[in-house]
């Protein structure tokens, strides 16, 4: 079975998770008997084919697209990208399946399912409507358009949460029963590493006496840091041991750190920027908790990251989350957008530590047997089977004449 | 000078099929097309620019010549409708997309074209070659190109550093990378005059015995483009008109 991936992000270009999850993913694939072939964007001149333990990859050159704008530029960037995917077609002849990777490899994977009749399979991640918290502007309502084609285009469509799937429903009056939903997944490996390797680490960030509170993530609306900003006295008032490690960074970045020196905690709040793989593996290692303060989220990757780790993690009762986390059991859930809330979820983790340890051996075993990638994998591969079933016994094929 | 050249061995070539007792036609149209699709983004009833009118006069002008046309088209207000005007069968496709410039919109309408450019090829179990007019319909043309594998004309008439003389943003620059890639990957490329031929080279540097110029107004002007169809495809994947390794690589 030769699956064909199109997706804009694949490492080593990462920009949010979809890089990850589509490496992840394919090469459990491979371990399940899928040929997985995978077109992706290429950055500093990257581009060419590499075989990734069996996963073929083919990164096209994406640099240089002249555009008025990020939009523009990914409507050029997939005209790149089908013309890559037809060549591939073409060499590897009798793909089963197109398997596309959110609105930015929608154009593309519309346009070879109709020129090669090949069916076509999306994974909706997330959709412009939550990712900002509606649809206001030209370049908003065009990519939901686009959205909504692709999930029209498709034979079937994935979510990776049933939040994703009502979502996906409500948003463009798809049937219920066209998405399946299979979760994310974390690589168990990855984060099982030896502790004191990280030790020179965690005294960058703290104090040997300070508590760790660790987020992760864009400094964006929907990631809420601005709430975990707005939890900081509080917690301090409860845990005055407590230091706050924020990577990553955002439009709301500048804010919130006016805000914390306004507070007077400026020396409790440390603003890290973007970090390496390494230092965010250590981080979460090393941390007291783990904060997800998001107000919208399809799935809450780094929730299960956290769980992995072996630390504990208080979540927002929202989106993906919701479907992960069971309050008490393998983490916390607050208000999502609540600062107080929040606060009163970070302070109890700090000072009780059988609730920590609770929350932690229940949250490292939901992981390890739920949201392994080779689980994720077989089930990907029964909706590949189910579309290629009902595909053999449709009368929508290519005329003998095509090459595929 | 090509022109002269190219008069004179015609001129050869019919004295030398007259003493054979072969008659020229039967040679120019050896390869004659059976069915052609057009690409454009207007069409009558929908009149904007003269695109729209060329395009109808071609397409029944070659239905004339017993060539199975058809015109894919953009009209919102006919879209997923099929009509057969002067013989050439019309699809209109619409733009699910809400877009915002017409960069935007020509890429998202793309994806429509190929489409029904595919349904068509699908459902006829062939198509010879594929003429896209304009650069908003010339993604479509080239993804076509490389996926069925069939020659590609494009019709240039008028080119983004015309229209916006010494203007460069990133929706000019866009159109030009466009308008550029696709007159590498043409197979043959039509003008209506002969400075327009002389811009093209100027600017996009394609290879200049694949742009002919075909005057509307000549009398003979669908009997030439049905000549260099025949030619096209008489050398198709032989011939140096098809892209060479290199620029395919590059699309």
């Amino acid at each position: 079975m030769k699956i064909l991936h199109l997706t804009s992000e694949y490492p080593p270009h990462k920009v949010g998770g979809l890089g990850t999850h589509v490496d992840d993913l394919t090469r459990a694939q491979v371990k399940a008997g899928i040929e997985p072939i995978v077109i992706a964007c290429a950055f500093s001149g990257s581009q060419g084919y590499e075989n990734v333990d069996g996963v073929h990859v083919f990164r096209f050159d994406a640099d240089n697209i002249p555009a008025e704008d990020f939009p523009s530029w990914a409507l050029q960037m997939n005209v790149l990208m089908q013309n890559q995917a037809g060549k591939v077609i073409e060499e590897f002849k009798d793909i089963s399946l197109i398997h596309a990777h959110d609105w930015l490899a929608a154009t593309a994977a519309i346009g070879l399912k109709h020129i090669y009749r090949i069916p076509l399979l999306s994974t909706i991640h997330s959709l412009e409507e939550g990712r900002r918290g509606g649809i206001y502007e030209d370049r908003q309502e065009l990519i939901h358009d686009i959205e909504r084609k692709m999930v029209y285009e498709s034979w079937r469509v994935i979510t990776c949460s049933n939040f994703m799937k009502q979502s996906v429903c409500s948003a463009f009056y798809t049937p219920w029963d066209k998405i399946d939903v299979i979760p994310n997944g974390v690589n168990m490996s990855k984060y099982d590493f030896n502790y004191d390797r990280y030790a020179e680490i965690r005294a960058k960030f703290a104090l040997p006496h300070e508590k760790i509170v660790f987020f992760v993530g864009r400094h964006v609306w929907e990631k809420g840091v601005d709430v975990l900003v707005g939890a900081v006295q509080s917690v301090l008032k409860e845990v005055p041991e407590a230091k706050f490690v924020i990577t990553g960074e955002g439009y709301m970045t500048d804010k919130c750190r006016d805000l914390t020196n306004q507070m007077g905690l400026g020396d409790k709040v440390l603003f890290t920027g973007y970090t390496d793989d390494d230092t965010l593996d250590a981080l979460l290692h090393i941390s007291d908790v783990i904060v997800i303060p998001s107000r919208y989220e399809p799935f809450g990757i780094v929730a299960l990251e956290g769980m992995a780790s072996r630390t504990p993690v208080v979540a927002s009762d929202t989106g993906g989350l919701s479907e992960i986390i069971q309050h008490e059991i393998n983490g916390l859930k607050v208000w999502s957008g609540h600062s107080e809330s929040l606060a009163i979820g970070i302070s109890r983790v700090l000072k009780d530590n059988g609730l920590k340890e609770n929350i932690v051996t229940n949250a490292y075993s939901t992981v390890k047997s739920t949201y392994n990638w080779q689980n994720i994998a077989n089930m990907t591969k029964s909706t590949y089977e189910r579309i290629i079933d009902e595909y053999n016994k449709a009368d929508w094929k290519p005329s003998p004449g095509l090459v595929h | 000078m090509p022109n002269t050249l190219n008069q004179m061995n015609q001129k050869i070539i019919e004295k030398i099929l007259k003493q054979l007792r072969i008659s020229p036609a039967d040679v120019a149209y050896e390869k004659k097309p059976k069915n052609v699709v057009i690409i454009t983004a207007e069409y009558l009833p929908r009149d904007i620019t003269q695109i729209s009118l060329q395009c109808k006069n071609l397409a029944e002008g070659l239905v004339q010549r017993g060539i199975n046309t058809h015109v894919v088209s953009f009209d919102p207000w006919k879209e997923g409708q099929t009509s057969n005007i002067g013989g050439a069968e019309i699809h209109y496709v619409g733009n699910a997309v809400k877009s915002y410039s017409p960069l935007t919109w020509a890429i998202t309408l793309n994806m429509e074209i190929g489409r029904v450019v595919a349904d068509i090829y699908h459902s006829e179990g062939n198509i010879d070659l594929i003429h896209t007019h304009e650069w908003q319909m010339f993604p479509a043309g080239i993804t076509l190109q490389n996926a069925l594998r069939k020659p590609l004309i494009t019709s240039y008439y008028s080119l983004q550093e015309q229209r916006t003389p010494g203007i460069t943003n990133g929706f000019t620059e866009a159109v030009k990378q466009i308008e550029w890639r696709a007159s590498q990957n043409s197979n043959s490329i039509h003008v209506n005059k002969e400075w327009m031929k002389h811009a093209l080279l100027q600017f996009y540097s394609p290879q200049e015995s694949k742009v002919n110029v075909f005057s509307p107004e000549a009398s003979t002007w669908t009997k030439d483009i049905v000549r260099d169809y025949s030619w096209v495809l008489k050398n198709w994947d032989t011939s140096e008109h098809t892209p060479k390794k290199e620029q395919k690589d590059n699309i």
